[in-house]
């Protein structure tokens, strides 16, 4: 039930530094002003395609605030790919070094532990509430767009939803939508009902007037229930596709429902999933655990109509949810583990993790992966297009564990001929499928009747070195760009 | 072989032409006698209605829209004219010179390929027959051409232009590609139909204006092809490829192909198609050596005596329908000569139809959902980059392929909300699979399969991740005969194509 949808949500990290007053009215200000720390982290990004490089470094300014436990709250994308994290307190100069201990890029919340335990001098940690309800009243803190001082603004809880979130991209949690100014800088920054922490600021929206967003408790909750066992498992999912087509009499006629029975109708499964080959297209979903589900696939929970999904976003990895489901008319009831979530192609952005490739003579191949696609920009080439598009329903070989793609040709007189087929699809080297990228420099071992032959998915041409140029050129190649090493994957034999 | 000589004689019978008009044409240039009074009794006015059918509201029509241009006498009575202007056309009208009212027109052949068109006159109304205009086969790069219209007033209007290249390439209207002049400095705007002359002759027909002052013409090889042709009242048109290539320089790849280093030519076949010339003996990863006895070099290009370098395309357009073509390839580390049939196909054929000119779409309405036929037309009038991949992938790879298992692809279009559709109102680009149980075939037989279906539900089925799509047959029948066409005035619940049910 993961979707890739196009929300244009702005990360609130401020990376511009300009003066800006702190708002004066704030309630409780001095308590706050214990809690809430400003965070300066430097970052430096990955190169997607050619990984061996650095990419771009910045520094930006985000928000935290200490929990319970000696703990400091803030969100991921303060201290993604981070390098060097400096927290400061309000009422001193004092910097502090500090490192991140838990991160979950899918809720964007991270825990971040000074060097010097002695930074928990004099603070207050503040204590996670429930879920404010819409048109309560709620205070935002936060270091917002520059400025040394504690801004706190007042705006009121708009609506609560499950949506996008901006840092994984493709993954969506419960979000809560106030009108209180969230601005850069306030990212990973409380926000406060009668004294407790409602939600962690987040993302805004750009195209709208006055639309902020919070993580809220449930979220929160969750993952620092998940981080107890000292390890990040995230969410689960639920592992099958439905459709809301039980508002057609007729549907609901055919796969033999009784009239009065709400749900939502599975289309298809997951691989890698717990209900892949268990539940089937026409099944009718009625409930999961103690939630019904209605004709729009939503359920009653925490006293709001939320999506479905989010009785499964509540539980741990390893927990057991129960579906109740119609097949053929017959009521029937399943318990399953709740799983991550673990598609062949994930859309969701990767942090903190170093991209993988292989370079064979000027040939370089990674796998394809969401920040592959933003490194590249633009519209893809048609075959990762149809991909990514049609991903959810094409049953893969099971061989399968990545996709393999050329992203760039280092030129040089052995592969002089070989434009045209960057950003492609490897499907085949010297006759060798490729499932993985371990499977790539394996298969340059070997040539074809002297030749080393590359063939691409939905391309009408492979590309051809020869091999013995090839491998006299290699080692060449590398030193001429700088390349380290030829691969940065451990292949297991 | 037959066939060079038979191009070699046809050249010399054009050069001979040319020498014996050549003394009276420069006369008539030095004494700077206007061409208009010679090739005004050749030339009309024409005037063309068209009244396209919509995309998808097929039911419908979209605005009606009147355009003029020129066209060029070839018999006494009927004219040659730009196919893409006569599109979908209700009403053409055309005034010769010398007369003012209109003379109805039909069409009597279209060929969009090479964007020709040929229009009879109603005799009984013209003033006097029209005089033929020949088309000399001549080219002269960077020479002065003059062209001619007839204008809508009744007066003749000539403009001048130089010939900047040749080109081998495709209309937009078109899938393949033919011979076309390309004019440079062009004084006003070609806009379709004018005489072109170069040293007093006819050479071609305006065809496109590109950019501020240039333009494209029908060149007079092809004109002629497309009058012969019809002779013997049957027009069979154009032998089209259906192979496509790619050049091939690189030294290690011609190597991996088996082709000798001592062999320095030949282009690379990426794709062929199952309908068009060579659709069933050249194989994708041949090499092309040479086609009609002429070298292809490793781009794809021959030398013409005339225009130089250029594309093997015209080797094959200039043939007639049914002529034997000797094509010389290297195929698994083997030379051979191969026995290629001069062959098009009609656009009937294809898979996903390149176009639909002058038809109405095919559709089937029920139950407020719209299926659609699949053809180009369909994915562009989306918009750039909208269609679905999938969709773009059965246009890019399977528009030439049908079977006969497979002859059409038809989509759920949009449906048209109904309480009796709600849960599928969002559904829209879905790929037809099975139809009450059935893999279809073609759009023909979905329409069948409904109207045989004696359960209470029809049940369609898509590609990819959809739920079934379940239609109760009574209360759809009722929305189709009374609802839909009351509310939304929806006469025409079908249009179907009764020719390819099974």
């Amino acid at each position: 039930m993961k979707h890739f949808r196009g929300l244009s949500l702005i990360i609130i990290t401020a990376i511009v530094l300009s003066l800006v007053g702190s708002s004066a009215n704030a309630i409780e200000l001095s308590e706050l002003e214990k809690s809430v720390i400003m965070i300066r982290a430097t970052n430096q990004d990955f190169n997607f395609q050619m990984p061996w490089k650095q990419g771009n470094r910045a520094s930006g300014v985000g928000t935290g605030f200490v929990i319970a436990g000696n703990r400091i709250l803030t969100n991921a994308h303060n201290v993604a790919n981070g390098r060097e994290i400096e927290l400061r307190k309000q009422n001193t100069a004092q910097r502090f070094t500090a490192k991140v201990v838990f991160v979950s890029h899918s809720c964007d919340l991270a825990i971040l532990e000074p060097e010097d335990p002695m930074f928990f001098f004099g603070t207050e940690p503040l204590e996670i509430g429930g879920i404010p309800k819409v048109n309560s009243t709620v205070q935002t803190c936060g270091y917002p767009m520059g400025g040394q001082l504690l801004s706190v603004t007042e705006g009121v809880v708009s609506r609560v939803q499950m949506s996008v979130y901006s840092h994984p991209r493709a993954d969506s949690h419960l979000v809560v939508q106030t009108d209180a100014a969230i601005n850069p800088g306030n990212s990973g920054g409380p926000v406060i009902q009668d004294g407790k922490v409602v939600g962690v600021a987040f993302q805004g929206l750009t195209s709208g007037d006055n639309i902020g967003y919070m993580i809220p408790t449930p979220v929160i909750n969750h993952f620092l229930k998940d981080i107890e066992d000292g390890t990040v498992n995230d969410f689960g999912n639920s592992g099958f596709v439905t459709a809301n087509v039980l508002h057609c009499d007729a549907f609901k006629k055919y796969i033999k429902l009784p009239a009065d029975q709400d749900g939502a109708v599975v289309v298809d499964t997951q691989a890698n999933s717990t209900v892949d080959g268990v539940l089937l297209a026409n099944d009718v979903i009625t409930a999961i655990d103690e939630y019904n589900v209605d004709n729009d696939g939503m359920i009653n929970i925490y006293g709001m109509r939320l999506l479905m999904d989010e009785a499964i976003e509540q539980k741990q990895i390893g927990e057991e949810v129960t579906y109740t489901f119609y097949r053929d008319g017959q009521e029937k009831q399943m318990t399953v583990e709740v799983l991550p979530n673990m598609p062949l192609l994930s859309l969701t952005k990767q942090y903190d993790i170093e991209p993988k490739y292989c370079l064979y003579s000027g040939l370089v191949f990674t796998n394809l992966s969401r920040n592959y696609l933003e490194a590249i920009g633009g519209a893809p080439t048609f075959q990762l297009r149809y991909l990514l598009n049609h991903s959810m329903e094409t049953k893969f070989d099971p061989k399968r564990e990545e996709f393999v793609v050329l992203s760039a040709v280092l030129s040089d007189e052995v592969n002089t001929y070989t434009d045209g087929f960057t950003n492609e699809l490897v499907e085949k080297i010297n006759g060798v499928q490729i499932w993985s990228l371990a499977d790539v420099l394996k298969a340059f071992e070997k040539d074809v009747d002297g030749f080393f032959v590359v063939e691409f998915k939905g391309q009408n041409k492979p590309l051809v070195l020869d091999a013995q140029k090839a491998r006299d050129s290699h080692r060449a190649i590398m030193e001429k760009y700088n390349v380290p090493a030829e691969t940065n994957v451990k292949v297991q034999d | 072989m037959r066939n060079i000589n038979k191009y070699g004689l046809a050249l010399l019978a054009v050069c001979m032409l040319t020498l014996s008009a050549c003394q009276p044409v420069a006369k008539i240039e030095n004494a700077s006698v206007d061409l208009s009074d010679k090739f005004k009794v050749s030339m009309a006015y024409v005037e063309v209605t068209t009244y396209p059918w919509e995309t998808f509201q097929s039911w419908k029509q979209g605005d009606p829209g009147t355009s003029g241009g020129y066209g060029i006498a070839v018999a006494k009575d009927e004219i040659i004219y730009p196919a893409n202007k006569v599109i979908d056309a209700t009403d053409i009208k055309v005034k010769p010179f010398g007369q003012d009212d209109f003379v109805k027109a039909s069409v009597k052949i279209t060929d969009y390929e090479s964007n020709l068109a040929l229009l009879k006159l109603e005799t009984e109304k013209m003033a006097q027959p029209m005089v033929p205009v020949e088309f000399y086969d001549i080219y002269k790069k960077g020479a002065e051409v003059e062209f001619f219209k007839l204008k809508s007033n009744g007066v003749v209007d000539s403009g001048r232009a130089f010939i900047d290249d040749h080109q081998v390439s495709g209309i937009s209207i078109s899938y393949t590609r033919h011979l076309y002049f390309k004019l440079a400095n062009v004084s006003q705007a070609l806009s379709s139909g004018e005489i072109i002359t170069l040293d007093g002759k006819p050479i071609g027909m305006g065809s496109w204006s590109s950019g501020s002052n240039s333009g494209g013409i029908v060149v007079a090889k092809v004109i002629n092809h497309f009058l012969e042709d019809n002779k013997d009242g049957v027009y069979k048109g154009f032998p089209t490829p259906a192979f496509s290539t790619t050049r091939l320089i690189d030294p290690t790849m011609r190597r991996y192909l088996g082709v000798p280093a001592e062999i320095k030519n030949g282009c690379y076949v990426t794709n062929v198609n199952p309908i068009g010339t060579g659709a069933d003996v050249l194989k994708k990863g041949d090499v092309i050596l040479a086609i009609d006895g002429k070298e292809l070099d490793a781009y794809g290009r021959y030398m013409d005596p005339i225009f130089k370098e250029m594309s093997y395309y015209p080797l094959i357009t200039d043939k007639q329908i049914g002529d034997n073509i000797k094509f010389e390839i290297y195929r698994d580390g083997k030379k051979m000569e191969l026995d290629v049939t001069a062959a098009n196909f009609k656009v009937e054929e294809m898979l996903i139809d390149y176009y639909t000119y002058g038809k109405q779409p095919e559709y089937i309405i029920t139950n407020g959902f719209v299926f659609h036929k699949l053809t180009r037309p369909y994915v562009t009038a989306q918009g750039a980059g909208r269609a679905l991949p999938r969709i773009e992938g059965y246009l890019n790879d399977e528009s030439y392929k049908a079977t006969k298992d497979r002859q059409d692809i038809v989509v759920l279009t949009f449906t048209i909300p109904l309480p009796t559709n709600r849960g599928y109102q969002n559904y829209s680009q879905l790929v037809v699979k099975n139809v009450n149980g059935t893999k279809i075939s073609n759009i023909a037989q979905m329409d069948q399969l409904l109207a045989e279906n004696k359960e209470e539900f029809h049940v369609i089925q898509f590609e990819g991740n959809y739920p079934d799509l379940v239609i109760p047959v009574a209360q759809a029948k009722e929305i189709d005969t009374m609802y839909l066409p009351k509310m939304y005035g929806i006469k025409q619940m079908k249009n179907i194509e009764k020719s390819k049910v099974n």
